[in-house]
């Protein structure tokens, strides 16, 4: 049984269709990376998933448990095993770097105030950032941030953790200490979903890797499979133009 | 032309300009809150509410912060009995400067709701904050925080503009020196030792703010 089932899931703004069919899934304590080109809908497949974008067909499951994004508590439900880091960190900017942490868990899921404390600094000195607990997001480099946005979603225990282009916005010398962290969860058998177009990183990270193209999964493989012998014109495309950078 | 001053009479009033002086603190604050309520709603209300409720908010204000006070207040208090609403002096003052306050504080507030940043929201409602959570954490803070130093201005204003409580008999600060200044004969200084006074509440006032903005907010708001 899958961790995570996506079935001919679309999704269209207005007339136009950014997610047509698309099936994916992903076992427990794997990691599978989506690789594409910009504007393929990646973004999108994790919005959907996370109930931020309606989907318009097909379904998605976590474990057994079919999500019904029409329902406000199916929804609920879902958002408690899965969480979601983005590309811009999205902290609370009026929060201190402890208080991102643990607003969730204190205020949301309602758990013991001094316990979360505990785990927050926990999950804080896994990513290095101990000493910034009381400190504002202002004040931190982006890699830092972004370290606090993986705290922050780690908080709430869930199962499922979605990624989505966390290192896209980061000066090139940041990149790697966010990146320790995911490998880090990764040896941990967190069961991840993530976009990136760190290459080598995702060659080395990933369990499976998908090329989406359109809306659609049009190769998923292995990672030493799909970067050595693609089988699509798009994806060997698509290799060829990220091997230049 | 040889008037001397003498502040002796007026100053022995002091008992009373020390009340005026705090009535005159409790209609600005009662005003101001009641305003930033009705701002926070009306704000909301433009971002989120149905056509016709945008439209009767938007006349609200457009009504509000393009007429004198000094007219909603004749309106309040002299125009109402016409269709039986007696309203004390207080009470309409209060009323009056509070619409006044609230029409002024949608504007300010809707800006404020427009520059919370969309991405926080969304991140907020994936940590399945509900929407009263959403609220409560990323829009007040982010508002409070933003706005503050217009808002602490704001309050002044407010302390400065419940002064057109007098005309109408309210015994707040100026009310006072009016009374005063008919009673002694002695208008300069009941009203020079009024204008002093107001230049030390709004002082202690901004201090109070200051401090209130730079250690709750993290805000370092113009000081004086
Ligand atoms: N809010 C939106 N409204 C309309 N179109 C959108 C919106 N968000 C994304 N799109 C479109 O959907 C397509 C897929 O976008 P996205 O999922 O962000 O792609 P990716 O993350 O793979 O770069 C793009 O063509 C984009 O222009
Ligand atoms: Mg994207």
């Amino acid at each position: 049984m899958p961790h995570l089932d996506i079935n001919n899931l679309s999704c269209s703004y207005g007339s136009q269709p950014v997610l047509d069919g698309l099936s994916l899934s992903v076992e427990k304590g794997q990691v599978v990376s989506l690789i594409g080109g910009s504007g393929s809908g990646k973004s999108t497949l994790l919005r959907v998933i996370m109930g931020l974008t309606q989907p318009t067909g097909g379904s998605i499951s976590i474990g057994e448990q079919a999500v019904d994004y029409g329902s406000a508590a199916s929804v609920r439900a879902a958002r408690e095993k899965i969480a979601i880091v983005f590309q811009q960190y999205n902290l609370f900017n009026n929060m201190s770097v402890l208080r991102n942490v643990m607003v969730t868990p204190t205020r949301v899921q309602k758990r013991d105030e001094r316990k979360v404390r505990d785990e927050a600094m926990t999950l804080l000195s896994k990513v290095g950032l101990k000493d910034k607990a009381n400190v504002y997001p202002a004040q931190l480099s982006g890699g830092q941030q972004q370290r606090v946005a993986i705290s922050r979603a780690l908080a709430l225990q869930p199962q499922i953790l979605l990624l989505d282009e966390i290192t896209s916005a980061l000066d090139p010398e940041l990149v790697g200490e966010v990146l320790d962290s995911v490998r880090q969860l990764a040896r941990d058998g967190m069961t991840m979903l993530l976009v990136s177009h760190e290459m080598r990183f995702v060659r080395e990270v990933s369990d499976q890797v998908a090329m989406m193209d359109k809306g659609r999964i049009v190769e998923m493989a292995p990672p030493e499979q799909l970067f050595t012998q693609p089988q699509q014109p798009r994806t060997q495309a698509f290799m060829q133009k990220v091997a230049w950078h | 032309m040889n008037y001397s001053l003498q502040f002796g009479e007026i100053l022995r009033h002091w008992p009373d300009l020390l009340a005026g002086a705090i009535t005159t603190l409790l209609v600005a604050f009662v005003a101001f809150w009641v305003g930033v309520l009705i701002g926070l709603g009306g704000a909301l209300a433009q971002r989120h509410g149905r056509p016709w409720l945008r439209r009767s908010v938007r006349a609200y204000v457009v009504f509000f912060t393009n007429t004198p006070s000094l007219i909603q207040l004749f309106v309040l208090f002299y125009g109402l009995p016409d269709v039986g609403i007696v309203l004390t002096p207080m009470q309409a003052v209060l009323i009056g400067l509070s619409l006044n306050a609230g029409a002024y504080l949608t504007d300010i507030f809707r800006g404020g709701l427009a520059s919370v940043r969309q991405a926080e929201l969304e991140a907020a409602a994936t940590l399945n904050m509900n929407t009263c959570q959403r609220f409560r954490y990323v829009t007040l803070p982010h508002l409070a925080q933003t706005l503050y130093p217009m808002l602490s201005n704001f309050f002044i204003w407010i302390v400065l503009g419940s002064s057109i409580g007098g005309l109408f008999g309210v015994d707040e600060l100026a009310g006072k020196a009016i009374e005063i200044s008919s009673t002694t004969m002695r208008s300069i200084e009941a009203f020079s030792v009024a204008g002093a006074i107001y230049v030390v509440l709004t002082f202690i006032a901004s201090l109070f703010l200051y401090a209130v903005g730079y250690f709750c907010l993290r805000v370092r708001a113009r000081f004086i």
